[in-house]
């Protein structure tokens, strides 16, 4: 039972991961190797309005304003063109993989490589007891982050005009912006949204690890598409159970099996999913991956 | 034979050549059209090998090139057809979780030593032995590119429907370019590994992965010189630049592959990049003549 709530209390973790990747890679279909550098970025804005003095609330914002900020920013300049020029897929990966490897190595040079403390006074920690059970309360918190960003995702998505719009254009761009919807403007909302939702990820981790440094959302990065791929593309609450059976799986296999499989779990689920059952939990059938 | 030259210039050159290998291991793969971000897995693979056996065994240094040239290319072929049933972005995020997987368990692992990895690896690499492995990976290289294997590796990256339809065995073809892949990638993993003396996991990372598809896609997709040559352009660019070893090479690398993807999607060695240019050398000159465009080559995507 406990190492049930462990599992469920990191699949919390993956869960809100999950949901800041789903808009952009779920959606749009758009693999974004930077997000995992949005993430680092957003942390430290957010750390560095904790240290001026600024209230945990009011510093997750500016985490989450400067996250969206470049979010938006790494689509005008990069993805844009290359969206212009109809490139392959392929080149988007690399393009972003490109992307992260300089906003580690500015972010390393400013931070001159070292793990900063990320001070915890705000934020909900340490754990209650429910019927014997010993329940973390940042993860709590963390779990109705993410069911609530996914609820929100959700209807915007489906029940607005705009979330329809931008389904319109994941479906089908030109004919989207013959019908008269404003395609650039439709993926700077979803890249601010992804990166406002990846610094709220990042905060959180920080402040459960009490640590943040340059590298620190580097294995989140593949851990957040191992939980879409398990969820299913496209599907919002694919990703939220997805990041709560991961993390279940994770505890289970570390203290039953043996601690060599937690850090491969992650890789494994994706090889083991793509292979076994392309479309995830909750995905629809798509002939393009196969 | 290379004695003449100064130690770092010949640490620089015996970077390059290994770095021309990697880059010669992708080239392999994009020429039919395979996005695969799987060669540092194999690299890990075959200079962990290699340095198993130098310092765990008595067996001679060109045994360990071999088992690892062999076992990173039998990995592979035995997940080459999950890898190879993938399409497009699932391609790149399934060769990606097999190599961090790989990557992963050498880091996990007793046997490999762990995080700290392995030291005391004898230095057997000499320059000529690099040279000569280039030469003969070049010249078989050649040999395919030349062969009706080359022009069907050409067709299935062009167009895979119609390639199928000319009665060419697409899956072969991917899974014998796939496999050649990983045995190229893990000799060059050997040799760096008994160049350096020491490996550890972490070396087998994004980092160096930026750099070759840098190379590799500025050079462009068609025959291997293009890479090759831009390989050793910008090594000795970048020598110059006194750059190297700098983290703002990175910075470097990173912001040169996007410019790069921006520019010349299809590589500097792109005939369509240069279209226009000699269009506007053929406006001055006297008389337009009619000749022969060849056609632009793209990835379809899929």
């Amino acid at each position: 039972m406990q190492q049930t709530i462990n599992g469920l209390a990191l699949g919390s973790t993956y869960a809100l991961l999950g949901v800041g990747v789903t808009l952009v890679w779920g959606v749009l279909g758009i693999l974004n190797f930077a997000h995992a550098q949005i993430l680092t970025w957003g942390s430290f804005a957010a750390l560095a309005a904790l240290t001026l003095g600024v209230p945990v609330p009011l510093a997750i914002v500016v985490g989450m304003l400067t996250a969206g900020v470049l979010s938006v920013l790494i689509d005008l300049v990069v993805l844009t063109p290359l969206r212009a020029r109809k490139a392959p897929e392929f080149s988007f990966v690399v393009a972003t993989i490109g992307v992260s490897i300089v906003l580690t190595t500015v972010l390393r040079e400013y931070t001159q490589a070292q793990t900063e403390a990320f001070p915890r006074q705000g934020f909900p920690v340490g754990a209650f007891t429910v019927a014997g059970q010993n329940v973390p309360r940042l993860q709590v918190v963390m779990l109705a982050i993410a069911v609530v960003a996914m609820a929100v995702l959700g209807f915007w998505l489906h029940r607005t005009k705009s979330g329809r719009a931008v389904r319109a254009v994941a479906y089908d761009r030109e004919t989207a912006e013959l019908l008269g919807v404003n395609s650039q403007l439709i993926f700077s909302i979803c890249f601010f949204v992804a990166g406002a939702l990846a610094a709220v990820a990042g905060i959180f981790v920080a402040a459960s690890a009490a640590q943040v440094s340059y590298s620190s959302g580097d294995n989140l990065l593949l851990v957040a598409f191992a939980v879409i791929i398990l969820g299913g593309m496209g599907s919002v609450r694919g990703a939220v159970v997805g990041g709560l059976v991961l993390g279940v799986i994770e505890v289970y296999a570390t203290s039953y099996v043996s601690s060599v499989f937690r850090e491969i779990i992650a890789f494994a689920t994706i090889l083991a999913v793509l292979v076994a059952r392309p479309s995830g939990l909750f995905g629809k059938k798509e002939a393009a991956r196969v | 034979m290379f004695d003449w030259l100064e130690p770092l210039q010949q640490f620089r050159l015996d970077t390059a050549l290994i770095l021309t290998l990697l880059v010669v291991s992708v080239h392999v793969t994009f020429r039919v059209g395979i996005m695969s971000l799987a060669p540092m897995g194999f690299a890990a693979v075959g200079g962990y090998t290699a340095a198993l056996i130098a310092t765990e065994t008595e067996l001679p240094f060109v045994a360990g090139l071999a088992a690892a040239t062999l076992l990173a290319g039998l990995i592979a072929a035995v997940f080459a057809p999950p890898v190879l049933r993938l399409r497009g972005i699932y391609m790149a995020l399934g060769s990606l979780a097999l190599a961090q997987a790989i990557v992963v368990l050498i880091r996990v692992s007793d046997f490999t030593n762990g995080p700290n990895g392995i030291a005391g690896i004898p230095v057997e690499v000499r320059t000529e032995y690099l040279i000569a492995a280039l030469v003969v990976t070049l010249v078989v290289l050649e040999l395919g590119h030349r062969s009706h294997f080359g022009r069907a590796a050409k067709a299935v990256r062009l167009d895979e429907r119609t390639a199928e339809g000319l009665g060419i065995n697409v899956f072969r073809v991917r899974f014998v370019s796939f496999t050649a892949a990983g045995a190229i990638a893990g000799l060059a993993g050997a040799l760096e590994a008994h160049r350096t003396m020491v490996i550890s996991p972490d070396q087998y990372g994004f980092a160096t992965l930026v750099i070759v598809f840098t190379y590799v896609l500025v050079g462009g997709n068609g025959h291997w010189a293009g890479p090759v040559l831009v390989t050793w352009a910008l090594t000795a660019l970048r020598d110059l630049m006194q750059v190297a070893g700098s983290h703002w090479e990175d910075v470097i690398y990173g912001v040169l592959l996007i410019v790069v993807l921006l520019v010349a999607p299809n590589g500097l060695s792109d005939r369509s990049l240069y279209r226009g240019l000699r269009r506007l050398l053929r406006r001055t000159g006297e008389r337009p003549r009619p000749t022969h465009e060849e056609p632009a080559e793209k990835v379809p995507s899929p």
